[in-house]
């Protein structure tokens, strides 16, 4: 076939795909529902959720995630356009950190030294290392999977915002559930478990996202 | 910036985003001799047919993600990170390792010049491998300029069948072409 033949087949083509910031959202509230259905069925939800909701630290605890997830979503999907530029993402990528970061060394410079270590170990390091990469799996895959509609030129970097949105929105549907309210602990474990997740997303990107 | 001579690449893509067919045929023959430009430069051992099959794959992988440009944006950096991309990819299918530099696209100069690949292309050898249907069907509208309509009443089809099929058709070229080579 000459090229002149496939350039007069594909503009006769005007079926257009569906963007990926219309296709994403949907990929990851239904992953998100279904993981977060599955895990407080079994699981519960806290029963001190309304109370504790009124402490600073477990208001963080709940809204940290969903910055991070916000600001990953906006970056991912820029990454998804070739020859786009981060915009004003990549600053909005600094928020969460840093709102962890304050509330962490607010706590710990309150605390004294011989009281770290419990602060950070807290009761339930293994449950949360456990559901927190756990409920972001499916939400991972679906967000890759999601994200192959678009056009990465950069599959690793893009595979690391996807995990790195997948974790936090898995953070985001575990935080209700735990207990351990302390900075000092989710400054510590959620953001390792949500970099397990980041992580994850840049070894598969290079995989999935080739097209 | 111009096309060759004609209008700027992003009022046609823009117009081609809006349904207009004739407005993305020239861009995608305005686009052609660039990416052609870049791969003769690059794979001057490869041969001319070679060279050929890469544009013909980097035309059906703009082709597939026209969806991912912004109708605010230049169409330049969108087109030329495509073509950087899927032309590097491309050397690498085929063991070599180029390297391309955006300004080097801006820089390129185009070759109008296209290969005869009639019988021997990589697309020929892929088209063979759709589904009957969908491989007359895009034969049809490529080779003998076939309309939809004109399809539709040939095939017995509806035509909202007959762009489905070539929508289809057209996307498992370009992902096989990814896969085979």
């Amino acid at each position: 076939m000459k090229t002149d033949e496939l350039i007069r087949a594909m503009s006769a083509d005007d079926i257009k795909e569906k963007p990926v910031r219309n296709v994403l959202p949907i990929a990851l509230a239904g992953a998100a529902a279904t993981a977060g259905l599955a895990f407080y069925a079994t699981m519960g939800i806290r029963p001190d959720l309304m109370a504790a909701l009124s402490q600073f630290p477990v208001l963080f605890k709940l809204t940290f995630p969903i910055m991070m997830a916000v600001a990953a979503f906006g970056a991912v999907v820029q990454l998804t356009r070739p020859g786009a530029r981060l915009d004003g993402w990549g600053l909005a990528l600094l928020i969460a950190p840093a709102v962890v970061a304050a509330s962490f060394w607010a706590t710990a410079l309150g605390t004294p030294l011989s009281g770290w270590a419990s602060a950070i170990t807290g009761d339930s390091v293994g449950v949360c290392m456990l559901f927190i990469p756990l409920i972001g799996t499916p939400i991972l895959f679906a967000t890759l999977f999601a994200l192959r509609r678009g056009a990465s030129t950069r599959p690793r970097l893009t595979g690391l915002m996807a995990g790195l949105l997948s974790g936090s929105a898995s953070a985001a549907v575990y935080a209700p559930y735990c207990t351990d309210d302390s900075p000092m602990f989710w400054g510590v474990w959620y953001v390792l478990a949500i970099g397990v997740v980041a992580v994850s997303g840049a070894l598969l990107g290079p995989r999935l996202l080739r097209w | 910036m111009k096309s060759a001579n004609g209008p700027p690449l992003d009022d046609l893509l823009r117009a081609a985003n809006h349904g207009d067919q004739r407005a993305y045929a020239s861009f995608l023959a305005a686009v052609a001799p660039i990416v052609r430009g870049i791969a003769r430069s690059r794979g001057s051992g490869l041969g001319p047919d070679a060279c050929e099959d890469i544009v013909q794959e980097t035309l059906l992988a703009i082709h597939q993600k026209r969806h991912t440009w912004r109708d605010d944006a230049p169409v330049r950096p969108w087109l030329y990170a495509i073509v950087r991309y899927k032309v590097v990819d491309a050397f690498r299918a085929r063991g070599r390792r180029v390297h391309v530099q955006i300004d080097d696209l801006a820089d390129v100069l185009p070759a109008e010049t296209a290969v005869d690949l009639t019988e021997r292309s990589d697309a020929e050898r892929v088209i063979a491998k759709l589904d009957p249907r969908s491989a007359r069907i895009v034969r049809a509208i490529g080779l003998e300029g076939a309309s939809i309509a004109e399809l539709a009443v040939t095939l017995e089809m509806t035509e909202t069948a007959v762009r489905v099929a070539l929508h289809r058709g057209l996307k498992k070229l370009a992902a096989m072409r990814e896969g085979m080579i």
